[in-house]
């Protein structure tokens, strides 16, 4: 009876290496000068009697890779991406190639397929990103929209398949309106898997919010 | 004591059985002279007897008996006024009742001994088995007395098929034991099965019915009980009804059935006398309390060490914030609250009376409380660990496979996430599917392939729907098998 007994209580051993985590919420993208700057929105919950809130923590890098490798250097524990709900992108990031982004984040393993990506009209993403201190409070945001068809929904993985069968697509857009407020922005339009313009509500048939 | 012998001379009997007796304050011999010279020799063990009966039916009548010498037919026949008294003259059944409060006689001129029942021990009420309660129904239970459980039994079951063979088992305490089951019902099969278990056993003392149930189970180092146990006569009945045998032990109030089967872990008696509607809402929490039992600890420290994208954001946000602080891993955490829990729940049952219950409820919300507060451990942790030790009491008869369950499942969890816990209950069931219970298929009515009667197999039919003979396992004995 040793043997099952000490087998048994082996495997907790292995168990004692998991780090803590941090856990994002959300994601945004910038470009400046050539340089990318992605901000993340970590969730932070000290204590069952305090509220989830947000804290924002930013690297810089050359592409997605190093801006991911930069960012988890910053974090005080392990990046963690499945329950992103949301990825802002600037203007001056979307007038680029988005496929590769797409692409990178379809293949990555903790990112959800359902990560809904919108761009950032007149500002930069970060800017749009730490306007809410609630957390989630964009994807519900993106979310509710979409259901009243005043925003496209257009998750990841749908984005990523447009794009890679002939190069358009369309995403929703965000703005910072006069009164400082998250809103939505009509839709952002993609060829060549660049972005070309936006339309507002009364074109795509949507909503009086667009 | 098979070499003794007794001679026609009393003296000489007396000295006999002092000699056999001697150091054993407890026994008692008294001579009875009659009128006309009738010389008798007593025996019995203080304790024992009822008085009354040895002083109205034996004493008596042979001090006021006519007849100067008398043999022991006579004795037996026209002077005891016992209803139950015999000559016996194997030493071995007579020293076997003497032991077990009966009188022995002697008279002058005669060898031979006669034995009165004259058993007159004290014995506790047929009162309700504290474990086995029921909402409605019957309220008796076995006692530790022998006789009066068989006649529990035979008070239910008017049925002249009803069969009590007795065996005599151990060496030392040679305990009686009464192999019972309705002839014709009961596969002959089992009836030999049994009772050759039984008789092959090589024991020196039966003090209980477990003694006999781990050396006659089949798989012995299973978690999972292969017979039956009860402590209600009701139950019993209805086993034997079913085609079952009951093991009766002397001195013990739990008597053995087999074969048992896996859905039985899952019934309680109350199913069978409340309405089935309800029962049967009963019986599903049974089964999911068991599967959540031994899988919520397993689950959850899997989700968390590994599968964390399958809980949901703000659960997972809660349950960090509540991790922040604690010193050890989540896997070896919630270890060591199983391990707290099963301290709590032996400390409770091992303290006498409400003492213990006040010990449990009061050690589980203040040691918990002040885990909780030191830090120590995490309130969700504690709260899957409660739901585990709560859920786990819903089926008493699995509480074993429960406790080595959880354990197994935690291990694999913390080893292999939720894969392992799959792998671990793939296993399980795979052991089960292999177990059987006097060569009857453990999981019979629960697997397609083995399926026989479903009328009370997860879910109980009402008694409209029943058959007469449902679960007469006779039908359902493995081929090839030797019981």
């Amino acid at each position: 009876m040793k043997l099952p007994g000490i087998l048994l209580l082996l495997p907790l051993v292995l168990c004692g290496c998991a780090r803590e985590v941090s856990p994002v919420s959300a994601l945004a993208l910038d470009r400046t000068d050539g340089v990318y700057r992605l901000t993340a929105e970590v969730v932070r919950q000290d204590s069952l009697d305090d509220a989830a809130a947000p804290a924002y923590l930013s690297a810089t890098g050359d592409d997605l890779p190093a801006l991911l490798q930069n960012l988890s250097r910053v974090l005080p524990g392990e990046l963690y991406l499945s329950h992103a709900q949301v990825l802002l992108i600037s203007e001056d990031v979307a007038d680029g190639s988005i496929l590769p982004l797409a692409d990178y984040l379809c293949a990555e393993n903790d990112v959800r397929l359902s990560l809904r990506v919108a761009v950032v009209r007149d500002g930069t993403a970060t800017e749009l990103l730490q306007n809410d201190d609630e957390v989630y409070a964009l994807s519900e945001l993106l979310d509710r929209a979409a259901e009243q068809g005043t925003l496209p929904d257009m998750p990841l993985y749908r984005a990523a398949e447009v794009l890679h069968a002939d190069g358009t697509a369309i995403l929703p857009a965000l703005r910072l309106d006069e009164f400082g407020q998250t809103a939505p922005a009509g839709t952002a339009v993609f060829a060549n898997e660049r972005l070309r313009g936006f339309l507002d509500g009364g074109e795509i048939g949507g909503g009086v919010d667009a | 004591m098979d070499n003794i012998t007794f001679s026609a001379d009393l003296e000489h009997n007396i000295a006999q059985m002092q000699s056999i007796f001697q150091g054993d304050n407890t026994l008692v011999v008294r001579r009875a002279v009659g009128h006309k010279g009738l010389t008798c020799a007593v025996f019995f063990f203080d304790g024992m007897v009822n008085n009354i009966a040895i002083n109205q039916s034996v004493i008596r009548p042979i001090v006021c008996s006519d007849l100067p010498r008398a043999s022991a037919d006579t004795l037996c026949q026209t002077i005891l006024q016992v209803n139950d008294s015999r000559v016996e003259t194997d030493p071995a059944k007579l020293f076997a009742a003497f032991l077990y409060g009966d009188t022995v006689v002697f008279t002058e001129g005669d060898a031979r001994p006669v034995v009165v029942n004259t058993k007159g021990f004290s014995v506790r009420s047929a009162s309700e088995p504290e474990n086995e309660r029921v909402l409605s129904g019957p309220r008796e239970g076995f006692t530790e007395c022998f006789m009066p459980n068989l006649a529990l039994i035979r008070r239910r079951l008017n049925d002249k098929r009803l069969k009590f063979t007795f065996l005599r088992i151990g060496s030392r305490t040679n305990t009686v034991v009464c192999l019972c089951y309705l002839d014709g019902v009961c596969e002959s099969k089992l009836v030999g099965h049994l009772r050759r278990k039984l008789e092959q056993l090589d024991i020196d003392s039966v003090l209980d019915a477990n003694y006999l149930a781990e050396r006659i189970r089949d798989h012995r180092f299973s978690p999972f009980p292969t017979l039956g146990t009860t402590e209600r006569p009701d139950v019993v009945a209805a086993r034997l009804v079913e085609g079952r045998c009951a093991v009766v032990v002397d001195g013990s109030p739990v008597v053995l059935t087999a074969p048992l089967l896996f859905q039985e872990c899952f019934q309680s008696n109350d199913d069978y006398y409340i309405n089935f509607l309800h029962a049967n809402l009963s019986r599903v929490l049974r089964t999911l309390g068991f599967v959540c039992t031994i899988t919520f600890p397993a689950v959850y420290v899997a989700l968390l060490l590994y599968h964390r994208e399958l809980v949901p954001a703000r659960l997972l946000f809660a349950i960090s914030a509540a991790q922040r602080g604690v010193p050890l891993p989540i896997g070896w955490e919630t270890l060591l609250l199983l391990l707290v829990l099963e301290a709590l729940k032996e400390a409770g049952a091992r303290t006498p009376g409400a003492m213990g219950q006040t010990m449990s409820i009061v050690g589980g919300l203040v040691l918990g409380q002040a885990a909780v507060s030191a830090r120590f451990a995490a309130a969700p942790t504690v709260i899957v660990v409660a739901i585990a030790g709560v859920t786990g009491l819903m089926a008493p008869k699995l509480q074993t496979a429960a406790l080595w369950l959880r354990f197994a499942l935690l291990a694999a969890a913390a080893a292999y996430g939720l894969y392992g816990v799959g792998l671990a209950l793939a296993l399980v069931l795979a052991w089960l599917c292999r177990m059987h219970s006097c060569s009857v298929p453990y999981l019979l009515n629960f697997v397609p392939r083995v399926q026989a009667e479903q009328e009370d197999a997860w879910l109980r039919a009402p008694w409209f729907f029943m058959r007469h003979d449902r679960f007469a396992v006779k039908r359902n004995l493995s081929k090839g098998d030797k019981p």
